[in-house]
């Protein structure tokens, strides 16, 4: 997992619960905790911090991600602002989110695991995003679209159709836009 | 002192809080320098790739469509892009490009519509013109973009569409175009990436440029402009191994040549044959404009007056067949763009071909034998090829493959043929006959083998050897024809071999290097040699005669017999054909004739030869009548050089 997946993560703890936190949830989870954006780290150590946060806050593990990755947006757009100027809405954003995450992570990694996102039923109104990824992080996935939409300050509805946790191939979102 | 160490603590936390900010903000910066450079370094490395993956396809030997596609594909990918197209601003270059070239990934469902729509409205251009900077376009497509375009982006979900402007051979030859369905976020303007790949194209499109031009050149007829020789074996194995053409499928080819063009060349001059071999070619292609759509023609110049047409896709042979027997009625009416209109028949050999058929060397040895046919039958005629043609001319080019062999391996002698004075009845000397010994030891009269070295264009090289073989003799027997002051020996010399440039000088060398004296040898020559009024033939005639040697009209009689050129020409002797003197004591027209010949040539101052005498009667009649020579089985066969020499020196025959 890239590090700038962990500072935003430890951004948000800090922003929402103070640094303390962060130290707490490193502690339990037994990590040393020092994330640079330019590195690559396990996923376990995600995994990891996901499990003691989702104790600490009382939440399941998927409730943890999504309530991550639905605050993660502003922090992603401090730390690389040149990907988010280049949209002028959220539909934009995510229909080519592919182009957007592949290079930047390739540039680091040439040989790193790529989340690729199918997109069917494109139109101008509606997107059926298909996740597929052995990290099975679609709660995450979610949030960011979530946020994504917030960010650009645009209305949407998503629901999942299909889940790999429910025992389908797939993750599948439809996402529709409410003006 | 709490207090103190209170104050002490929080002012301590607070320089470590600032120390780590401090510390922070330092990783961050060099995190974003960091990332900076490694963004910046992974789209050199992408630039680099794509530069190095279209040096590499253009290495590689692959037809230019092939090329085109995968420098189109190759871009594509690095623009992440769904669709990508080439439009081609330039005449030139599209002539090279038999085909629109396409990219695409698989990702749009919908391509074939759109490539098909896209071709019908846009055809070679871009869908958007290139700026005037001529820089590379991102353009998002929506309902801002001009009616047509956003119609054609929501069919066919098109949101992004890029073009890049190549300049090649110095302007806007070509432009990249491609189309994706996702937004496009990268600053794509990197003008230096494709400057560097309008300069590698220009190079490989300015090598096709020059390699289709030399093409053109080595498959076109400076002469008439059509195509020539090399372009229709090409256009023939194109049709045999084309893929599409299917078996029932037939095409044709015709092969038209001017009856006695030679002579044309020989008396005009090249000048006056160029020129009607232009006009025969605008002829050709005038009376093949005017065919029906339905045949597709393919016309060229093979050789000198030698005209190819190949019509494809060929349902009735007879239609086509009629329709060629018209174009050589097209051919044979007079050229009158001359002094004085000449009149020029043409014939033609036609072969019907189709795929299973056989080589294009068949098939051009094939038509030339119908062709061959079509001339030996008279000429102004058209012949379809048969297969039963193709033994005789296999047999004939065995027979022509083993003369070659035969001179080379000395298979061929002279026999010798007396020569008598009628009045004293005395041998005054030979004619030197051709014979071949064959490797099956059999001895061929020269009517058995003589047409198919004509045929073959033989003649010159046996009568080089008769020539030389026969001065060779002579040289041998230079003492023996001294006893002879009034000995000659016949030689008999091809209308081909006497047209060549440089025969009388063969003719004086020879005599010189064996040291025989011109006296003593008569070319004898069918009449047709002299007939043609060829400057070349004249020359050697007055050469010859002013050394000395005698020319004898062979077979007089038998062709025109003008009257015109015994006077002009004046040779020293007449050979009356064999076939006016055979009974001739007894035939009365026979006798008019001959005596009519007689009587003439001694008016003229021509001496005469009796030919194919058989018989006393006969032989006194030509002595009644004043014949100077004869010869014939009367008094003796063709004999070996031995018997010959023996002949000589014993004064007997």
């Amino acid at each position: 997992m890239k590090g700038i997946v962990f500072n935003v993560v430890e951004a948000i703890i800090e922003k929402e619960f103070g640094p303390e936190m962060w130290d707490l949830l490193l502690n339990n989870a037994e990590l040393d905790g020092a994330y640079s954006s330019l590195g690559n780290y396990p996923d376990s150590e995600l995994y990891a911090i996901v499990d003691t946060a989702s104790q600490e806050l009382g939440l399941t593990a998927a409730e943890t991600l999504k309530w991550v990755g639905k605050r993660s947006m502003p922090y992603f757009n401090d730390i690389v602002p040149y990907i988010f100027k280049n949209y002028s809405n959220s539909e934009d954003f995510i229909k080519d989110v592919n182009n957007i995450i592949h290079p930047e992570i390739k540039k680091l990694y040439p040989g790193a695991i790529c989340p690729h996102f199918h997109m069917i039923n494109s139109s101008k109104k509606s997107l059926s995003l298909v996740y597929t990824s052995p990290r099975k992080l679609c709660a995450l996935a979610e949030g960011f679209i979530e946020s994504a939409a917030e960010i650009y300050e645009n209305n949407i509805s998503i629901h999942q159709t299909e889940c790999f946790h429910n025992g389908a191939k797939r993750c599948v979102f439809l996402v529709e836009w409410v003006s | 002192m709490t207090e103190d160490n209170d104050k002490g603590e929080h002012a301590l936390i607070r320089t470590l809080e600032r120390r780590l900010e401090r510390e922070k903000v330092a990783r961050r910066s060099a995190e974003a320098i960091a990332e900076e450079g490694l963004r910046n370094l992974y789209q050199t490395n992408n630039q680099l790739k794509l530069l190095n993956m279209i040096a590499l396809s253009m290495i590689e030997e692959q037809p230019i469509e092939r090329i085109m596609q995968a420098i189109i594909s190759h871009i594509a990918n690095y623009l992440n892009a769904d669709i990508g197209r080439i439009c081609i601003m330039n005449f030139d270059i599209q002539d090279i490009l038999s085909k629109p070239i396409w990219y695409h990934s698989g990702a749009n469902a919908l391509f074939y519509e759109f490539r098909s729509e896209i071709e019908k409205k846009f055809d070679f251009h871009s869908i958007i013109p290139p700026n005037i900077e001529n820089s590379i376009k991102v353009i998002s497509l929506d309902e801002n973009s001009e009616e047509l375009i956003a119609k054609i982006a929501e069919r066919y979900r098109i949101n992004t569409y890029i073009s890049i402007p190549l300049v090649i051979l110095n302007e806007v030859s070509l432009i990249l175009e491609f189309f994706s369905s996702a937004q496009y976020a990268q600053p794509l303007a990197i003008d230096p990436l494709w400057k560097q790949i309008g300069g590698q194209l220009s190079i490989q499109l300015e090598r096709e440029l020059i390699k289709r031009k030399r093409q053109i050149e080595l498959s076109s007829d400076s002469l008439t402009g059509l195509t020539n020789r090399r372009f229709i074996q090409d256009t023939i194995d194109r049709i045999l191994t084309s893929e599409n053409s299917d078996f029932e499928k037939s095409a044709t080819i015709v092969v038209i040549g001017y009856d006695n063009f030679r002579h044309i060349n020989d008396t005009f001059g090249h000048n006056i044959g160029d020129k009607i071999i232009q006009e025969g070619a605008s002829r050709i292609r005038l009376f093949l404009a005017a065919l029906p759509n339905a045949y597709t023609t393919t016309l060229g110049r093979l050789a000198g007056d030698e005209f190819a047409v190949i019509i494809e896709n060929v349902a009735d042979f007879q239609a086509i067949e009629q329709v060629m027997e018209r174009l050589l009625l097209t051919l044979s009416a007079p050229y009158k763009s001359f002094e004085y209109p000449f009149k020029c028949s043409a014939s033609g050999g036609l072969v019907h071909f189709n795929k299973i058929a056989k080589s294009s060397f068949q098939i051009f040895s094939d038509v030339d034998t119908a062709l061959q046919y079509a001339k030996q039958k008279g000429g102004s005629k058209l012949v379809i090829f048969s297969d039963d043609m193709r033994q005789t001319t296999y047999r004939r080019r065995i027979l022509a493959a083993n003369i070659i062999r035969g001179l080379a391996q000395d298979e061929f002698l002279l026999h010798y043929q007396p020569l008598i004075s009628v009045a004293s009845r005395s041998l005054i000397g030979f004619e030197a006959l051709i014979r071949w010994r064959n490797t099956d030891g059999i001895l061929l009269n020269p009517v058995e083998f003589l047409p198919i070295a004509d045929q073959s264009g033989l003649t010159i090289p046996i009568g080089q050897w008769v020539l030389k073989t026969t001065l060779n003799v002579l040289g041998r027997w230079s003492e023996i024809t001294t006893l002879h002051p009034n000995f000659k020996m016949g030689i008999n010399i091809s209308p081909n071999h006497f047209m060549t440039k440089d025969f009388g000088q063969e003719c004086l060398e020879l005599l010189e290097s064996n040291q025989v004296h011109p006296n003593k040898i008569c070319l004898e020559i069918i009449e047709s040699t002299i007939l043609e009024n060829n400057p070349t033939v004249l020359k050697n005639f007055d050469l010859l005669r002013t050394n000395g040697i005698s020319i004898a009209i062979d077979d007089f009689g038998t062709g025109y017999s003008s009257l015109s050129y015994l006077q002009k020409y004046q040779p020293d002797i007449i050979k009356i054909d064999k076939e006016f003197i055979l009974d001739v004591a007894r035939n009365s027209e026979r006798q008019k004739i001959v005596s009519a010949i007689i009587e003439l040539a001694n008016k003229l101052g021509v001496s005469v030869i009796a030919e194919g005498v058989e018989n006393e009667d006969d032989f006194s009649f030509l002595t009644h009548l004043g014949c100077d020579f004869a010869q014939g089985y009367l008094f003796s066969r063709p004999v070996s050089e031995a018997v010959a020499s023996e002949m000589l020196i014993h004064r007997s025959f």
